[in-house]
């Protein structure tokens, strides 16, 4: 409560004062009829003021220190009572019951001439009834807004017209300016309060600088309003009643009257010609020129910028909608924030983060006289997480005499541009991070400035000073570095990327200090304006030394493994050839020896046939180990090849038993690879099916069928099969499942399937339970445009 | 018809399997005709020529040649063959295991009356033989 009274404004006080007085002046009136002392109940003989009316008074009084206390409930529950005071006595008025309430609280000791002792004279209940009207507006939520001011000015107009009209009536003596029901009017004391009330309102509204006032006293807005409302009330009087006949409530005074309705005529006129002049006055100073501003407020309206204007203690009076917004209030009313709910309502900090201190905030540096100029500030609404960044620009607005009228400041949201700001520098803080973890330096040559500015891991690579580098140094700099042997052809990839502004590519060495160099890639842009001029150039270069060396020892090693793959090739050939003569030397050896001997034993006829055997296998095995060693040798030339005719020649030269039926499946299609190769392969399938089949009666089965650029093959057959765990095993060189001489295999069929296929740079599987449901080869081989890949250069 | 002269067989060999080989089908054959054997080129040479103490080989006389003998390889031998005026117009056989694409061309540029590959040496002997029966019944030997 204390700390209410503390945030109070100079219109606070003049209204909490003002209320203090009229609920005492209220006292005073209950006292007086408690204790039944007169003077306290009236002051004119004829016109005491009630005890409901003291009553009233005090709850009225009650009901504006809740409105300067911001205590809507407060202000509600007194004007409620109130109009309920006024209504109850209206009703009476107007269908002649006697509630009782009229002495309810007090027994009436004067006035008892009158109709209905202790009752409230109509023009009382009125007023009564029109401040609690304005009360309930002030203390709407929108009371700012400019209508609802309006309203409740225009209400309290009203009132001080009726409390005028009824002081005039007591100056002049005319009971019907004052009395305006039978024999009861309202009581000077009453008349009096309520013209206090109306004054101290409109004297804070003075204050607050809701209003121009150019130069004018402060009582002027106070008198303007009361001159208006008097204009009205008198003309009604005037009209209402020529020489106010109907309102002569005392025909016996009827020629005094007249005499005092003259006077009571020419003191309204009077005051008429005073507001008329008043209001000429007002317009002249452009006070009333406020309520032609539409244009202005309609740009405010509709301005995406927010607006604030600032009275001279620092409250802020008005709010353009895009203010509202910004601040994140309701987009109703003129967003009248008081200066002293300013530190309890917001949060503030500056740019950098720092909390910022009230009289730092742009409305205290303009009230102050400042000039604000792009303040930016994050601010956060107390108690809520509604928070927002704006640029704040501002100038206090100085009267004729050089004090500050107002001040504006105008609020610029930039939250989104803040947060794009921090996403910005996050990015780039996390490139920074990953160019420095990968060894990658970044550049920007601006073409026209010739100079070059890099980041630090590029100095380093370039032995340049980082500080100098990332201001800038020129390009010929940088080429210094380069291995001499690379200046040139960096150089020119250089010019070009210019000239077309295009990328650039290209790998060079850079010397380093100690004499060593370092290899690096260097990759870049050039970036044209609208017009094809080439502006800037940016890139990263990556060391890349490790790779090259990396690169370089590769291709040693793979030449010497070409060359000894080549020697050991060779060693086959020419192993297997030679191989062969001394064998032929000794098949006919042994063949002769067969011819010459006649005589020979059974024993020794038989170790002949051994030898013969051996000598087939040894000749086979170099056969193979021939086939074998030219498959890494001969060209594979690609030729239009029918498979129909190459499965039919294989066919042929295998001759295969007759219990085993080799034969195709589906269309065999004609197709343009390397044929030659091709065949050996689907013999040695399908001589290995005829070979190892074990049944009476078996199958060998060929299919093929293209899949786009390849075709691809089953052999399959229904013999033993072979068991998974030797389905790699039996790719190997010289491997074989069986005794030699239970199957004469050289173990070599396979592997030069296997090396042929391969070639071809495809893969050939093996599918096989091995458990007597047979086996299954399958591979791809190219055809036409697919093959043409795999005829690299041989080193035959 | 004239009685023909007899044709001479020099059989440029290193390897006596070969040697007995041949020797073996020209007796199977039937064959009367003379076979002198060289063991390499410069044998063979030192044999048409009559140098170094040797007879001089009767005319006419038909070679047949081995390609890979030691000291004086056949291809080595062809080459002296052709440079020599007297033995130039000999009628050479070559008889290998090489089946080379390039000894084939390089025996058939020096002027070879065939390229016979010794495959299987069970057989060849014996169709090389009949071969040469036949031709030196046929063909003409040049004069001299």
């Amino acid at each position: 409560m204390i700390e209410a009274f503390r945030r109070f404004s100079t219109a606070d006080w003049i209204v909490a004062g003002t209320a203090l007085f009229i609920i005492g002046n209220g006292a005073s009136v209950c006292i007086g009829w408690w204790l039944r002392i007169p003077l306290l109940v009236q002051l004119a003989p004829d016109a005491p003021t009630h005890f409901n009316t003291g009553l009233n008074f005090i709850l009225l009084g009650i009901g504006e220190l809740g409105l300067v206390l911001r205590r809507r409930s407060v202000v509600m529950a007194m004007a409620g009572v109130v109009t309920c005071f006024a209504i109850a006595e209206l009703a009476e008025y107007a269908l002649g019951f006697n509630l009782g309430i009229d002495t309810l609280f007090a027994k009436p000791f004067v006035g008892f001439d009158a109709l209905h002792p202790g009752r409230m004279s109509g023009n009382t209940i009125a007023c009564f009834l029109l401040v609690c009207g304005a009360q309930v507006l002030m203390s709407s939520p929108d009371a700012d807004a400019g209508s609802t001011t309006t309203a409740a000015v225009v209400l309290k107009s009203l009132v001080g017209g009726i409390a005028l009209l009824a002081l005039l009536g007591y100056l002049v003596g005319l009971k019907s300016a004052y009395g305006w029901t039978p024999s009861v009017g309202m009581s000077i004391r009453s008349c009096a309060g309520f013209l206090l009330i109306i004054i101290a309102r409109i004297a804070a509204l003075w204050q607050r600088d809701i209003v121009d006032k150019p130069g004018l006293p402060d009582w002027f807005l106070p008198f303007l309003t009361i001159s208006v409302a008097s204009i009205a009330i008198g003309l009604v009087w005037i009209f209402a009643s020529p020489v106010a006949r109907p309102f002569m409530l005392d025909p016996l005074y009827a020629g005094v009257a007249h005499r005092r309705s003259i006077a009571m005529m020419l003191s309204i006129g009077a005051l008429i010609v005073l507001g008329t002049v008043s209001v000429l006055v007002a317009r002249h100073k452009g006070v009333l020129a406020r309520v032609s501003e539409k244009k202005l407020s309609s740009v405010l309206e509709h301005m995406s910028e927010g607006v604030m204007l600032i009275d001279a203690k620092g409250n802020a009076f008005y709010q353009n909608p895009a203010s509202l917004r910004i601040h994140g209030l309701e987009t109703r009313g003129t967003g009248f924030i008081r200066n002293e709910d300013l530190p309890i309502s917001w949060k503030c900090w500056d740019d950098q983060g720092r909390p910022l201190a009230l009289e730092e905030w742009p409305l205290s540096r303009v009230t102050r006289g400042e000039r604000v100029q792009n303040q930016v500030l994050r601010a956060r609404r107390c108690g809520t997480e509604f928070e927002f960044f704006a640029n704040y620009n501002g100038s206090p607005i100085y009267d004729d005499n050089g004090n500050i009228a107002l001040s504006f400041v105008t609020i610029e949201d930039i939250t989104e541009r803040r947060q794009a700001e921090r996403e910005v520098r996050v990015t780039q803080a996390r490139l920074k991070s990953t160019l420095e973890a990968s060894s990658v330096g970044t550049w920007t040559w601006y073409l026209g400035s010739e100079r070059l500015i890099a980041d630090e891991f590029t100095a380093r690579m370039f032995s340049v000073p980082a500080g100098a580098a990332a201001q800038g140094l020129p390009v010929a700099v940088y080429l210094q570095v380069v291995h001499e042997e690379d200046r040139a052809r960096v150089a020119g990839a250089l010019g070009r990327a210019i000239e077309l502004c295009g990328a650039y590519d290209v790998e060079y060495r850079v010397l380093r200090s100690e004499g060593s160099f370092r290899w690096l890639q260097a990759r870049g842009r050039v970036e044209s304006d609208g017009e094809g001029h080439a502006t800037y150039f940016h890139g990263a270069v990556i060391d890349i030394t490790d790779r090259k060396i990396w690169e370089l020892s590769l291709r040693d090693k793979n030449q010497l493994l070409e060359s000894s793959n080549r020697d050991l090739e060779d060693f086959a050939y020419i192993a297997s050839h030679d191989l062969k003569t001394p064998l032929s030397g000794i098949k006919s050896a042994a063949l002769w020896l067969e011819e010459d001997l006649h005589d020979l034993s059974e024993e020794s006829r038989k170790l002949l046939g051994l030898m013969r055997s051996r000598i087939r296998r040894m000749e086979t095995l170099l056969d193979d180990l021939l086939t074998f060693s030219r498959v890494g040798r001969t060209e594979m030339a690609a030729t239009e090849t029918k498979l129909a005719d190459i499965f039919a020649s294989i066919v042929e030269v295998l001759n295969p038993p007759p219990h085993i039926q080799v034969r195709t499946e589906g269309e065999l299609p004609v197709i343009v690879t390397a044929g030659a190769q091709l065949e050996q392969v689907l013999r040695n399938l399908i001589n290995n099916a005829i070979k190892h089949h074990d049944k009476p009666r078996g199958e060998v089965v060929l299919s093929a069928k293209r899949v786009g650029d390849f075709v691809e093959f089953v052999v399959r057959d229904d013999g033993p099969g072979i068991l998974p765990r030797f389905h790699e095993k039996i790719f190997e060189l010289f491997q074989t499942l069986k005794r030699r001489d239970e199957a004469e295999s050289t173990g070599m069929g396979l592997t030069i399937v296997k090396k042929l296929v391969e070639r071809q740079n495809c893969r050939i599987t093996v599918h096989s339970r091995g458990d007597g449901t047979g086996t299954e080869f399958r591979f791809r081989w190219p055809t036409s445009s697919s093959a043409i890949h795999a005829r690299e250069p041989t080193h035959a | 018809m004239l009685e023909r002269r007899t044709a001479h067989l020099l059989h440029v060999e290193d390897d006596d399997l070969c040697i007995m080989g041949l020797l073996r089908a020209f007796k199977s054959a039937k064959i009367a005709n003379p076979i002198s054997f060289a063991h390499d080129g410069i044998d063979a040479l030192e044999m048409l020529r009559g140098t170094n103490g040797r007879g001089r080989l009767p005319r006419p006389y038909l070679i047949l040649l081995d390609l890979n003998m030691p000291r004086m390889g056949g291809v080595e031998f062809l080459e002296e063959l052709r440079r020599d005026e007297d033995l130039k117009q000999s009628i050479v056989f070559v008889m290998t295991t090489s089946g080379a694409d390039k000894d084939k061309i390089k025996a058939y540029d020096l002027g070879v009356a065939g390229y016979i590959l010794k495959t299987n040496p069970a057989n060849v002997f014996l169709e090389a033989t009949a071969l040469l029966d036949v031709y030196w019944r046929v063909v003409e030997f040049p004069p001299g």
